[in-house]
C-alpha cells in the first residue's frame, strides 16, 4: 500500500519537473510575444520561426565549426536583434500606417514572414528532421521511467536568470518607459517618452528572447523547419493564459502548459498533447480572455 | 444595370461553360481556381462583410471534406449533389453551434480561438474519431463514374455560379447592411438597433456553409481526405490571401485572388518544388506593405470596402433636386 | 408627464464610483440639460439608459415600463435614440445610407425600403445636409458629421432624444445652428435630455439643468436659479464662466 503511494508521488512529481523543464522553453517563447504585443500592440505570427533560425545559426555553427551553442548564443542574439529592427522598420511599422488595417495588417505580414523563413529553411536544409548531439547530450538522470538531461537542466538555469533578469529590467528607467508604453501608448507619448524607439528595443528584446529560446529548444529537442510556426502558437497559448503583457504570467502559464501536458500524455497518449493546448486555449478565452495575471483588454 | 456589363458577363460565362471543348487542357486547372474562388468568397461573408477575421477556417474546409468521405465510406449516400448539400449543411451546423459562444470575441481574441478551433478539429478527426475517419492514413473517395473531368467541371461551376449569385444578393439585403453596420462600428450599430451576435452567428454559419461546401468538393475531386491535408492551416491562409490579395471587395477581389493564388502556386511548385509557400508569403507580404486594397484596389483607384448598397441601389436613393 | 425616469442609480468602475445612488427624470416635451466637471457621470447616465451597460444598482423606467439593463439595441428600438460624444457614423456609407441602416433597424417591425428612404431624406433635409445624400462620410467637416449623428439617431423614430456635446469643438455660428437645430426637433415632439459642456447652449436651451458631481446630482432646476447655487459653483471653480 505504501508502495504504491510512493510510486504515485514519484511519478506525479516526476511528471511535474518533465513539465517544468518543457514549461520554461514556452514561457520564454511567449515573454517575447507579450513584450511585443503588450507594448506595440503587434502580433508577431512569426516569433517562433525567428527564434527557430537563430536554432538553425546554433545547428550550422556547431556542425561547422564545433561551437556550443550557449556560445553561439553571443552571435546569434545580436544578429537576430538586427534582424529585428529591420522588420519592425521596414514590414511593421509600414502596414500599419493605415488604422483600418492595422490588427490583420500586422498578423498578415508576421505570418507571411514566418511562411517566408521557413520555407526559405526548406529550400536550402530541406525539410528534414535534425539533432543536435552534444558532448554532454545524454549525462543526466533518470527518475520514475522519465530522463532529465542535462541540457534541459542547463535550459531551465538559463530560463530563470532569463525570467530574473526581465523582472528586474522593468523595473528600471528604461524598463519603466517600457511598461507605460504598455499601458497606455499616449499617456506615454504625453510624458515624452518616444513611443517609435521603445517600440524597436522592445521588438528586439523580443526577437532576441526568442532566439534564446530557439537555441535552447534545440539543445533538447529535433529541429526541422515547420517547427517554428507550433512554436509561436504554443507561445500564443502560454501568453493568453498568463495574460497579455504579464512577465509572470508567461512563466507561470508556461510552466502550467507544461505540467498539463505531460500529465496528459502520461495520461491519455502522446498524441493528445497538442489538442490539450488547443482545448486550454480555447477555455481560457472563452472564460477568462485576460488569463491569469493579465489586465481588462 | 449597365447591358456592357451584363452582356461581358454572359459572354464570360458562356466561354466558361465551353471551355472543356475550347481549351481541354486547362480544364484540371480551371477546376481547382473555381474551387478557390468558391472558398474565398466564403472566406469573405466573414472577413470582409462582418470583418471578423478568422484563421481557422479551413476546419469547415476539412468538416464538408469528412463528411462527403464519412457517408461515401459508410455507404450511407452515394448521391453526389446530396452528399455536397450536406457536407456544406454539416459545416454550417457546427459552425452555429461553435459559432455562439465563440462570437463573444472580438479581432485579436477571434483570431487566435479560430486558429485553436482548427487544431482541435485536426486532433479530433485525426486521433479521436480515428476508429471512423482511419487518422492520419485518411479516406478514399472513389471517382464517380464516368471516369471523365466532366461532371466535375460542371458541378464545381455551378457551384461558383450560386455561390457568387448568393453573395451578391446577401450584400444587397437588409442582411447585408446589418453586417456592413457592424463591421464599421459595433457600438453604434448596437445603438440603432442591431443586435450583434445573432447577425455574427449567422454571418458565421452562411460563410461555414460554403467553405464547407468547396471542401465537401475537394474531396470529390481528390479523391483522398486526411487530416494534414484537410485541416491545413495553409488552406485557412489561402483563403486570406486570395481576399486581401484580390482586394476585399464582393466578388472581384476574391476571383481574383483565387487565379492569383493558384498562379503563383503553381508557378512555385515548378521552380521552388520543396518551399513552394514561399511565393504565398511574398505575395501575402507585398499585399500589406504595398497595397492593402488589393490588386482591384490598385486598378480602381480605392480601396474596395464591401458596402452594402452596390451601384443600382445608390442609383435609385438619389434624390431629384427640388 | 414623466416620459423617462431613473432612481437610485448606481455604477461603479472597479473602484471608481462613476454614478452614486441619483435620481433623474425627463417630462414628455422637455429640454433638460445635464452638465458637470469632467468626469461628473454624464456620460455614464447615458450609457446606462441606453444599455451600453447595466447600472448597478438602481432602476429606469420609459413610458411606466422598466428597462434597466435592457441591450442597446432594444432600448433603440423602444424609443430612445443617442449620439456619441466622438462621432461614430459608419463610414464605408454615404450619408444617406447611413439614416437607412437607422431607419431599418432601428424601429420596431419591417418598413419597406420605399418609405425608410423617403423618410431619411426627410430627415437630410431638416438637418440641412439634404444635398450632401450621396456623398461619402470622409466629406463631410466635422459640424456636418455632428448632424450626420444627429440625423442618424432621428432616423430610428425616436421619443426621446439623448445629446452627448453636440457642440464640441464648433465655432460661434454652428453653435448658434445647433441651438436652432434642437429647438426644432422638441417642437417635432421630442423630448431631449442634452450634455453639454459649452454653457451658452445649455443655458439657452434647457428648460431645466440637472448638474452632476462624483456621480452624484447636485442640483436640479431652471437654470438661473442652478446657475447661482453655491455647491455648483464651487464645483465648476475656475473651470467655466456660467453665463
Amino acid at each position: 500500500m505504501l508502495a504504491a503511494l510512493v510510486d504515485v508521488a514519484g511519478i506525479t512529481l516526476a511528471l511535474v519537473m518533465l513539465g517544468l523543464l518543457e514549461g520554461v522553453i514556452y514561457g520564454l517563447f511567449a515573454l517575447g510575444l507579450t513584450l511585443i504585443f503588450g507594448v506595440a500592440k503587434i502580433l508577431n505570427l512569426a516569433h517562433g520561426d525567428l527564434g527557430i533560425l537563430g536554432a538553425y545559426a546554433a545547428f550550422w555553427f556547431l556542425v561547422l565549426y564545433g561551437t556550443d551553442p550557449l556560445l553561439s548564443l553571443l552571435l546569434v542574439l545580436p544578429l537576430l536583434s538586427l534582424m529585428g529592427i529591420a522588420i519592425q522598420k521596414f514590414a511593421i511599422n509600414v502596414a500599419i500606417r493605415d488604422p483600418r488595417f492595422q490588427i490583420t495588417a500586422s498578423v498578415m505580414i508576421t505570418y507571411g514572414l514566418a511562411l517566408f523563413i521557413s520555407s526559405l529553411e526548406t529550400i536550402v536544409w530541406g525539410p528534414d528532421y535534425r539533432s543536435i548531439g552534444l558532448s554532454y547530450s545524454y549525462v543526466g538522470f533518470s527518475f520514475y521511467g522519465m530522463t532529465f538531461s542535462l541540457p534541459r537542466l542547463i535550459t531551465l538555469l538559463v530560463t530563470i536568470a532569463t525570467a530574473v533578469f526581465f523582472l528586474v529590467f522593468l523595473r528600471t528607467k528604461l524598463g519603466k518607459a517600457i511598461r507605460a508604453c504598455a499601458q497606455d501608448r499616449e499617456a506615454a507619448q504625453l510624458l515624452g517618452i518616444n513611443f517609435e524607439r521603445l517600440a524597436t528595443v522592445s521588438f528586439c528584446m523580443s526577437v532576441a528572447a526568442s532566439g534564446l529560446a530557439g537555441v535552447l529548444y534545440v539543445m533538447s529537442h529535433t529541429l526541422y523547419p515547420a517547427v517554428g510556426l507550433q512554436l509561436t502558437i504554443k507561445g500564443l497559448t502560454v501568453m493568453v493564459l498568463g495574460g497579455i503583457g504579464s512577465v509572470e504570467g508567461a512563466f507561470v502559464g508556461g510552466i502550467l502548459l507544461g505540467i498539463i501536458e505531460a500529465v496528459a500524455s502520461f495520461a491519455i497518449g502522446n498524441a493528445y498533447r497538442e489538442l490539450m493546448s488547443f482545448l486550454i486555449l480555447v477555455l481560457v478565452l472563452l472564460i477568462r480572455p485576460r488569463g491569469l495575471f493579465g489586465k481588462l483588454q | 444595370m449597365k447591358t456592357r456589363v451584363i452582356v461581358s458577363y454572359v459572354i464570360a460565362l458562356l466561354l466558361t461553360a465551353l471551355l472543356p471543348i475550347l481549351l481541354p487542357g486547362y480544364v484540371s486547372y480551371v477546376i481547382v481556381v473555381l474551387m478557390y474562388v468558391v472558398m474565398s468568397l466564403g472566406w469573405n461573408v466573414m472577413g470582409g462583410y462582418l470583418g471578423d477575421i478568422s484563421f481557422g477556417h479551413a476546419a469547415f474546409f476539412g468538416i464538408g471534406a469528412y463528411t462527403v468521405a464519412l457517408l461515401v465510406n459508410s455507404g450511407v449516400s452515394y448521391f453526389a449533389p446530396l452528399n455536397l448539400l450536406l457536407g456544406g449543411a454539416v459545416a454550417m451546423a457546427v459552425g452555429a453551434v461553435v459559432g455562439y459562444p465563440f462570437l463573444r470575441l472580438h479581432g485579436f481574441y477571434l483570431a487566435i480561438g479560430s486558429l485553436a478551433l482548427l487544431g482541435i478539429f485536426y486532433s479530433v478527426f485525426k486521433d479521436i474519431l480515428a476508429s471512423f475517419t482511419r487518422g492520419a492514413s485518411g479516406l478514399m473517395v472513389p471517382a464517380i463514374k464516368p471516369y471523365s473531368v466532366l461532371p466535375y467541371y460542371y458541378s464545381i461551376l455551378v457551384i461558383a455560379l450560386a455561390t457568387v449569385l448568393f453573395v451578391e444578393f446577401i450584400v444587397r439585403s437588409r442582411l447585408g447592411m446589418a453586417f456592413a453596420a457592424i463591421r464599421d462600428d459595433p457600438e453604434a450599430a448596437r445603438a440603432v438597433g442591431i443586435n450583434i451576435t445573432p447577425y455574427r452567428v449567422l454571418g458565421f454559419s452562411l460563410s461555414a456553409f460554403i467553405v464547407g461546401l468547396a471542401g465537401a468538393f475537394f474531396a470529390y475531386y481528390n479523391n483522398y481526405v486526411d487530416p494534414s491535408g484537410a485541416f491545413s492551416l495553409v488552406v485557412s491562409f489561402e483563403m486570406l490571401v486570395m481576399v486581401y490579395f484580390g482586394g476585399v471587395g464582393t466578388v472581384a477581389g476574391p476571383v481574383v485572388g483565387s487565379i492569383a493564388v493558384f498562379a503563383a502556386e503553381e508557378a512555385g511548385r515548378i521552380v521552388l518544388q520543396r518551399g513552394y509557400l514561399l511565393v504565398l508569403a511574398i505575395m501575402l507580404l507585398t499585399v500589406f506593405v504595398f497595397m492593402p486594397g488589393g490588386v482591384v484596389g490598385v486598378l480602381t483607384g480605392k480601396t474596395p470596402i464591401v458596402n452594402p448598397f452596390p451601384e443600382r441601389r445608390r442609383k435609385e436613393m438619389k434624390h431629384d433636386s427640388t | 408627464m414623466i416620459l423617462l425616469e431613473g432612481r437610485r442609480l448606481t455604477k461603479r468602475f472597479g473602484g471608481l464610483v462613476a454614478l452614486d445612488n441619483m435620481d433623474f427624470d425627463l417630462s414628455e416635451g422637455e429640454i433638460l440639460g445635464l452638465v458637470g466637471p469632467n468626469g461628473s457621470g454624464k456620460t455614464t447616465l447615458f450609457n446606462v439608459i441606453t444599455g451600453v451597460y447595466p447600472p448597478n444598482s438602481g432602476w429606469i423606467r420609459y413610458r411606466g415600463e422598466d428597462i434597466t439593463g435592457l441591450s442597446a439595441d432594444r432600448v433603440c428600438k423602444r424609443g430612445i435614440a443617442r449620439t456619441f460624444q466622438i462621432v461614430r457614423p459608419f463610414y464605408s456609407m454615404n450619408v444617406l445610407q447611413n439614416l437607412a441602416v437607422a431607419g431599418t433597424f432601428g424601429v420596431p417591425g419591417r418598413r419597406k425600403m420605399k418609405e425608410i428612404e423617403e423618410d431619411s431624406l426627410d430627415i437630410l433635409k431638416f438637418v440641412g445636409l439634404r444635398d450632401k445624400g450621396d456623398s461619402p462620410v470622409s466629406s463631410l467637416t466635422l459640424a456636418g458629421r455632428r448632424r450626420l449623428e444627429l440625423a442618424r439617431a432621428l432616423a430610428t423614430v425616436p421619443k426621446v432624444l439623448l445629446l452627448d456635446e453636440v457642440a464640441a469643438g464648433l465655432n460661434v455660428e454652428e453653435t448658434e445652428a445647433f441651438i436652432d437645430q434642437i429647438r426644432k426637433v422638441r417642437e417635432r415632439g421630442l423630448s431631449i435630455i442634452v450634455v453639454e459642456h459649452v454653457m451658452k447652449l445649455v443655458m439657452t436651451i434647457s428648460d431645466r439643468i440637472m448638474v452632476l458631481d462624483h456621480g452624484k446630482k447636485i442640483a436640479d432646476g431652471p437654470p438661473e436659479r442652478v446657475a447661482n447655487e453655491p455647491q455648483v459653483i464651487e464645483a465648476y471653480l475656475g473651470v467655466q464662466e456660467v453665463a
